[in-house]
This record gives C-alpha cells, sequence and structure tokens, in this order.
C-alpha cells in the first residue's frame, strides 16, 4: 500500500535499518548457538514443566481426588486456568487479525510472537478440560453416540461445554493456518540463508517452494487478508463461548447477559498484558529494540487501559444490576460473597489489577518505561486470573443451601499442575525464539521509512512520488 | 490494497472549498416534515395521549442516539489517529451539535409523557410492589430528570469541545488542537460508558421496571453507533451530490461500509447474546421480555429486526464493490435507519402499549400499530435534525483546513 503519512506519525522502526540489517537481525538468534541466558531460561522452564506433568501424572493415576475440589466447588484451578490461558491465547490473532483490517500498521512487528504465543497458549488451556475428566482416555468413547437401555445416547449439542470444543480448536486450527500462511516468506528468506543442507531442506519443505515473485505475493496478499476476516469473528467467538460456558446456566453470578463481551475485553486484557511481558524481555535478549520500539510497547499499554476500563465497567454494570435487579440471591453473590465475605482478599485484589493498576498508564512516561510497563503487565496478568478464580469459586461456595456451603482450598498438585503449564507456555515460546524468525520480516521491511512518504516534511516529495527508490520499489512490489 | 504507488494524488493543501449553505429545497423539506409532525403529535395527543408519548420518545431517542453515535465515532476516529476520516469529520462533528436540542425534547417527552410511559412514576402502583419499592431510591420522577439533564448535558459538553477544538484549528493550524481533542475524546470515551448504561436503564429498561439485562446499555451503544454511522454515510452521499466534498473518494465510502458491516455484525452478537442467554436459562424474571415481543403480529416486527438491522446489511455489504457503490451504501444505509427505529420501537411500544391496556384502560392498545402517529414525532424530530445539522454545517469549513492528519485523508486510497 502506497501511503503518505502525517509529520504527526512517529516512524514504526527507528534507525533507518536497511532491508538486508532487518534479514540480518531478526535472523541471526536462529543462526547462532544459544547464549548461557537462554540455556538458563530453557532449563528452568523445562524444569516447570517436567514438575507440572509428573503432578498430572500422579492425578491421574490417582484420579481428581488430589484436587481440592469438593461437592459445592466442583469447579476451582482446573477452569480458572483454563480460561486465563484461553484469555491470553486472544491477543496473537486480535493483533494479527482484527489490527490488519484496521490497518494498524505497528502491528506488523510484534505478530508474530503474539500469534504464536497465542497458539502455546491454547495449548496450555487444553489440557485442563482434558485432565479434569478424571479418566480423559474414555473421552473418545463418550462422545460416540452409543446403545444403552434409553436407546443411543448423543453427545447433547444443546451443552456450551461442547460449543467450546468447536470453539476452541477451530479458533486453534485457523490461527495455526494464519501463523503458517504469514510465515511463508520468512521461512523462504531462512532457506535462502542457510549453510548447511539439511536446514536448507527443512525450511525449503516448509516454504513452499517460495519464491518471492509478483504471483506469488499477490496470493499470500489474498489469502492472508481472507483469513484475517476469518479470523476476527473467531477470536470473538471463543470467549463468548467460553461465558456461556457460565452464563447459559442459572447459577447466580454466572447467568448475566453482559458475559460475552465483558469476557471478550477481559482476554484481550490479559492477552496484550502476556503479549508485553513477554515482548519487553524478547526484544531485550535479542537485541532488536529499534524494531520492537517503544512506541509499540507505549500502543499495547493504551489498549491495556481501554480494555482495562471496559472490564471495570462491566464489574461495575453488574453490581448496578444486582442491586437494580431486587434479586436476593444476586445480591447474595455479589455484596455478601465478593465485595465482602470469606473470598473479598481476591475479589479486592482482582479490582486492584485490572482496574486501579492499569489507570498508570494514563502518564506517557508510565508508557515509555520499560520497568513500569513490565511489571504492570505481571499486575494485570495476576488480577485476569484472579477474576476467573473469583467468577468461579465465590459463585459457587455458597450453594442456595446453607449447609452445603464450603470452601475451597487447591492442594500442591493444583499448584504444581498451574506451574507445568507456564513451563510448557514458556519452553514452547523459547523454542519459537530458536527456529523460527520471531519478526515478520517481509512485512516490516514494508513499513520502513521510505516505503512512507512524508510530503510536508521530505524536501523533495515529488521525487520520491515519481522514482522510488529501488528499494522502496521493491517493497512496494512486494507488498502491493 | 492498492499497488500503484504513481497514482496522481491532490495536493494536501485543499483550496477552501464553496461554503456550504442549506439549500431552499432542504429547508423547505425539513420545515414541511416540522410542521406536519408537529400537527399528527399534537392530533395523536388528542386521541390517544399515550401512543403520542411512546412515539414522542422513539423519536427522540432515535436522534439523540444517531447524535451521540456520530459524536462517538469523532471521539474513536481522534484515540485511533485515524488519519482518513478527517475529510468527513465536520459532519459528526455537525451531527454532535442536535444534542442540547435532543436534551429538551427528551426532557419534554419524559416529563410530560411520565406518566403515560413510565409505571414507577405512579406512587399508588409503587405502594403494592415490594421490588419496585427497592427501586424507589433511583427511580423517582425528580431523580430520573435531574440524571436525564446531567447526561445529555455532558454529552452535549464534549460534542461542543470536539467540535470547537476542530474548527479552531482551521485559523491557526496548530497541533495543540489535535492532541487536546485526542484527551478530550478519551476522557469523553469513558464518560459515555458510565453514562450510556445509565441512560438506557434510565430511558428504556426501566419501561419495563421488573426486567433487568446488564448487557443492556452495550446493546444501546450498538444500535446507536451503527445509526451513527449510517446518517453519516447518508449525509456524505447527499452533499457529493450536490457538488460538495470533492475530497471524498471511493476509498472513504469503502471505509464506511466496512464501519456498517462491523457494527451491524457487532450490534447482531450483542443481541443474539442477550436473546440466547435469556433463552437457554429461561427463568421467569427475564424471559417476560422476549414473550412480550414475540406474542401475535409482534413476531413478524421481532423478526424483521434482524433482519433490517443485521441479515440484510451482512449480506449485501460482502462484496467490495458494494461497499464502493454510493447507490447501494445509501440503500444499506436507509434500511440501517429503519432498521434503528424499528429496535426502538420494539423497545418502547410494548411494555407502553400493555401499560395503557392494563391501567390507562384503552382497550385499542393491543398489538403493533404501524399508523400516522407513529410518523408524527419521527417527522416532527427527523425536520428539526436537518434544520439544525445542516446549519452547524454551514458555520464551519466543510472539511478540516489544517488537521495534522488531513494530507493522509486526501491521499487515502485502496
Amino acid at each position: 500500500m502506497s501511503s503518505t503519512a502525517s509529520h504527526l506519525r512517529e516512524p514504526l522502526v527507528t534507525g533507518n535499518p536497511t532491508l538486508a540489517q532487518i534479514s540480518d537481525e531478526v535472523c541471526a538468534p536462529m543462526e547462532r548457538k544459544p547464549s548461557w541466558m537462554w540455556w538458563t531460561a530453557f532449563l528452568l522452564a523445562l524444569s516447570a514443566l517436567i514438575a507440572g506433568f509428573s503432578a498430572i501424572g500422579y492425578q491421574l493415576y490417582n484420579g481428581v481426588g488430589t484436587w481440592g475440589l469438593n461437592k459445592t466447588v466442583g469447579w476451582g484451578f482446573d477452569i480458572t486456568n483454563f480460561v486465563f490461558w484461553i484469555g491470553i491465547g486472544h491477543a496473537g490473532t486480535l493483533i494479527s487479525a482484527i489490527l490488519f483490517l484496521f490497518r494498524q500498521k505497528w502491528r506488523t512487528s510484534i505478530n508474530r510472537s503474539a500469534e504464536a504465543m497465542t497458539l502455546f497458549a491454547v495449548l496450555c488451556a487444553a489440557i485442563f478440560p482434558f485432565i479434569h475428566m478424571g479418566r480423559p482416555w474414555f473421552g473418545a468413547y463418550w462422545i460416540m453416540p452409543y446403545p444403552n437401555m434409553r436407546g443411543p445416547l448423543w453427545t447433547n449439542f444443546r451443552s456450551p461445554l461442547v460449543w467450546d470444543v468447536f470453539a476452541i480448536s477451530t479458533y486453534f486450527t485457523i490461527s495455526a493456518v494464519f501463523w503458517f500462511v504469514g510465515l511463508i516468506p520468512d521461512l523462504a528468506t531462512v532457506r535462502d540463508r542457510a549453510k548447511t543442507a539439511l536446514r536448507k531442506k527443512i525450511y525449503g519443505v516448509l516454504s513452499l517452494g517460495w519464491s518471492g515473485s509478483n504471483r506469488h505475493w499477490v496470493h499470500y496478499e489474498t489469502v492472508y487478508m481472507l483469513l484475517a476476516g476469518l479470523s476476527t469473528p473467531l477470536v470473538l467467538s471463543v470467549h463468548t463461548i467460553v461465558s456461556m460456558d457460565f452464563a447459559t446456566s442459572v447459577e447466580p453470578g454466572w447467568h448475566t447477559t453482559i458475559f460475552p463481551p465483558y469476557f471478550v475485553a477481559g482476554a484481550i486484557f490479559s492477552g496484550f498484558a502476556m503479549v508485553l511481558t513477554l515482548l519487553i524481555i524478547t526484544r531485550k535478549v535479542l537485541s532488536i529494540e529499534h524494531l520492537i520500539t517503544l512506541n509499540h510497547l507505549e500502543n499495547m499499554a493504551k489498549i491495556i487501559t481501554a480494555t482495562g476500563m471496559m472490564v471495570g465497567l462491566a464489574y461495575g454494570t453488574e453490581f448496578l444490576i444486582a442491586w437494580y435487579s431486587g434479586s436476593n440471591y444476586e445480591g447474595f453473590v455479589f455484596f455478601s460473597n465478593r465485595a465482602t465475605g470469606p473470598y473479598a482478599w481476591a475479589y479486592w485484589t482482582m479490582i486492584s489489577c485490572n482496574v486501579i493498576a492499569p489507570q498508570v498508564f494514563w502518564f506517557k512516561k508510565a508508557r515509555r518505561n520499560i520497568y513500569v510497563l513490565f511489571f504492570f503487565s505481571l499486575v494485570v496478568n495476576v488480577g485476569m486470573w484472579f477474576e476467573r478464580f473469583v467468577i468461579i469459586v465465590t459463585s459457587l461456595h455458597r450453594d442456595y443451601l446453607p449447609s452445603s456451603w464450603a470452601m475451597y482450598n487447591p492442594t500442591w498438585v493444583e499448584y504444581t499442575t498451574l506451574l507445568g503449564t507456564f513451563g510448557l507456555f514458556f519452553t514452547l515460546f523459547l523454542l519459537f525464539t530458536r527456529v523460527l524468525p520471531v519478526v515478520a520480516i517481509g512485512e516490516v521491511k514494508a513499513v520502513l521509512g521510505f516505503a512512507r512518504r512524508h510530503p510536508e516534511t521530505t524536501s523533495q516529495p515529488h521525487a520520491v512520488t515519481a522514482q522510488p527508490s529501488p528499494a522502496a520499489a521493491r517493497v512496494e512490489v512486494a507488498h502491493g | 490494497m492498492s499497488a500503484n504507488s504513481k497514482t496522481a494524488t491532490p495536493h494536501a493543501e485543499t483550496p477552501p472549498a464553496a461554503p456550504y449553505r442549506t439549500p431552499a429545497r432542504l429547508r423547505n423539506v425539513a420545515l414541511g416534515l416540522v410542521i406536519v409532525g408537529a400537527g399528527l403529535f399534537a392530533w395523536t395527543l388528542s386521541s390517544q395521549p399515550w401512543r403520542a408519548w411512546a412515539n414522542g420518545l422513539i423519536a427522540s431517542y432515535l436522534f439523540v442516539s444517531i447524535a451521540i453515535g456520530a459524536t462517538v465515532l469523532v471521539a474513536l476516529t481522534h484515540v485511533a489517529k485515524a488519519g482518513w476520516a478527517v475529510v468527513l469529520r465536520r459532519i459528526p462533528e455537525a451531527m454532535g451539535s442536535w444534542l442540547p436540542f435532543g436534551l429538551i425534547a427528551l426532557l419534554a417527552v419524559t416529563g410530560l409523557g411520565m406518566h403515560e410511559l413510565y409505571e414507577w412514576s405512579h406512587p399508588d402502583i409503587v405502594a403494592q410492589d415490594e421490588l419496585l419499592q427497592h427501586k424507589a431510591v433511583l427511580m423517582t420522577p425528580n431523580f430520573f430528570l435531574v440524571r436525564l439533564v446531567v447526561i445529555l448535558g455532558l454529552w452535549s459538553l464534549f460534542a461542543w469541545v470536539l467540535r470547537r477544538n476542530s474548527v479552531a484549528q482551521d485559523k491557526d493550524g496548530d497541533d495543540r488542537h489535535t492532541r487536546a481533542n485526542v484527551a478530550w475524546s478519551a476522557i469523553f470515551l469513558i464518560v459515555f460508558g458510565l453514562t450510556v448504561t445509565v441512560a438506557s436503564l434510565d430511558w428504556l429498561m426501566s419501561l419495563e421496571p421488573h426486567w433487568f439485562s446488564t448487557i443492556f446499555g452495550v446493546y444501546q451503544f450498538a444500535g446507536a453507533f451503527v445509526a451513527g454511522c449510517a446518517t453519516v454515510t447518508l449525509a456524505v452521499l447527499g452533499l457529493r451530490r450536490a457538488g460538495y466534498l470533492p475530497q471524498v473518494t471511493t476509498g472513504h465510502l469503502h471505509d464506511l461500509g466496512k464501519l456498517m458491516f462491523a457494527f451491524s455484525t457487532f450490534w447482531a452478537y450483542i443481541w443474539i447474546s442477550q436473546f440466547l442467554l435469556i433463552w437457554y436459562a429461561n427463568m421467569p424474571e427475564e424471559t417476560g421480555y422476549f414473550l412480550m415481543r414475540r406474542e401475535g403480529a409482534w413476531l413478524a416486527l421481532f423478526a424483521s429486526n434482524v433482519v433490517l438491522n443485521w441479515l440484510i446489511p451482512f449480506l449485501t455489504l460482502i462484496p467490495r464493490p458494494n461497499k464502493r457503490s454510493p447507490k447501494i451504501l445509501a440503500i444499506v444505509a436507509s434500511l440501517l435507519l429503519v432498521g434503528h427505529w424499528l429496535d426502538v420501537y420494539l423497545q418502547v411500544m410494548p411494555p407502553v402499549s400493555h401499560f395503557a391496556v392494563e391501567h390507562g384502560g384503552d382497550v385499542h392498545a393491543h398489538g403493533p400499530f404501524l399508523g400516522l402517529q407513529e410518523l408524527g414525532p419521527v417527522a416532527l424530530m427527523a425536520g428539526l435534525f436537518l434544520l439544525v445539522v445542516s446549519w452547524r454545517l454551514g458555520r464551519a469549513a466543510l472539511v478540516p483546513q489544517r488537521d495534522p492528519y488531513l494530507v493522509e485523508s486526501v491521499h487515502h486510497q485502496q
């Protein structure tokens, strides 16, 4: 796209790198031996992963009774962690699809790693419903209609839990395809730079014979646009369906109509916080601070503030309507069990982290200070974990019958499983930084300074328009 | 996406176009609408007062929602730094100027027609209803009207500030105005989020004072935003046809088409979220809302609502050429406005007519009504809206003259 930029637009990539420099810088981490920092991080993540999977093994062998769940609180850490990870998995496809459709070009530097993060987060999420089945090897048997005394029993397609299976697997599939399509030109770049035959072979197969011809780019752009359009409703559908796991019930605190958009806003909120956490480290370790600039981090901070306030508005609306409805049960959940009551500490942690803390980003200095950004990105993720915990546990622990009231105390197995998913997430992300380009090389080249025109500030704007430099022309052709 | 970087592009420094003046024909049509509408309203008021007030509420809310939808569009283009929209920004800015007039209209209708519209405004009914007594802290006539004035006052103020800064930039070309508007827009969007929740609870949800839904404010926002975009689109197309706004290209129309496509779908998403969750849980406190709108002939209107507001716009606007065709855009935008009216009608008329049957003793108040009584207040408000917006359009340059993002907007193509 030829573009004319206002003088208020800041460059998306700083330092005026050449096209070759960008290829070199992004590919360098894949072509050198990993540093001691990478090894340390990898071994830590791998240990967490092994600990977590040992806990899962222990639980599968001994049964779900090793968790702290009871008859009243039948969903605890398992579903909290599931919703938490699914939420994290929203930012990637939001960045790659919705921001693409909105022509937000700053997405180009961050979309690759955000999409990778999305896929890993969805994998972490998928573990929980699976192990929550207790004996998951029966799962394949239970989803088939099977003969019994009441006639063939079918899966209950009216259950949102079944919709979830479809929504998440569709989302994962399309996100993976979208990610792979976006990778093809870059995989070809890696192939062309390969020094060993094996490397050339692997990346050659993966890049599907990409030659960079005009014809390839035209097809690529079309497919990319179509996948962006297809992914957009999917991003919204996933957390909408997850919210319906709760909202279709008649449980006070779960059944409320604002849940679908509120969950989607919360998912974007937590997803962006996780992208921020990861990219602040990645850009530093891989020395790509001029590709993922402070402007990128600042934009993400703004989105975090906006979505955080949407979530805050939803909290407030729930309270207002709980009072306005005059329903004793609604009032009991919100006023007696959440704002006060035995889990009030979790509720106020959630409010502090999700509504109050992000207000710091009203200050430009805070949005451009990587320490502040890093700290508050962690705070938001803690807050969003607690949001799911509050929704699930506080609504369940005091049932309609006071005789069945119970508290929920998670066991070491549940804590270790949660730790294990973080291990899985970081192990996969660290491997990703070793084998794939963490920044979309082809896309970033198209947003460099010389591909954009500033008629008011360039001394000879018409010269640029009439005779683009060879490099700019190549970018124009590549991305036209 | 266009591949051609050598396309001839217009100059950024657009010469000031001929200032806009309300054409005599438009003024006459608008005045005609006002006179006919006022006459019909007066006639309904003397024969079926509850129906006059119900339609008065529908019409005044309809144009308030269009004006606030347009103002939200202005604020969003500021906070998102959307360069493309600069050349057409004066139109939603002018539409925001309707808000103080909408304040007067809504205040008059809810103030004078309160007892016909709002069950909770009758002390004798409240005295026998435990739930209404619980809500009486919030739902008293005076407090209701105070909230209405405060909310619409705030909206009017923000719309005025955003337009004032934008017009001031025409004189000095200072980037400071753009920065100020980004900040004002961010504050406005927060204020709007909070106030729209309260406003939709007050003005519409409390028509059925026992019913509640947490998504209701989001639903009203979705409807208002689509209506705002549709009205902006119609105004842009009309002005282009009259020879104004030569800077608006097919690329801008394409974007307006995308906005209508996206937010009509967003409206449908919110609609289905509310409907599906209430249908699924099937709790008597909540289902009454939909039962009332699905009985008898109401069902046809209930179904048409989704067809007009989503199905037709969605299917029509998928192909790229349709989003770039002025004719198709005009048809879709008009359908969306009719759909928005129907949406508001379906929220107001069933409870008010039920109340007229049960407490007003009007035995003819059953079933959907589509007559001249419905047209009157809408014509009156439409006429006044056209006069005010057209007058405000003529009070400043039709295109922001020295906006720092103007250069991106006039070069916009896709």
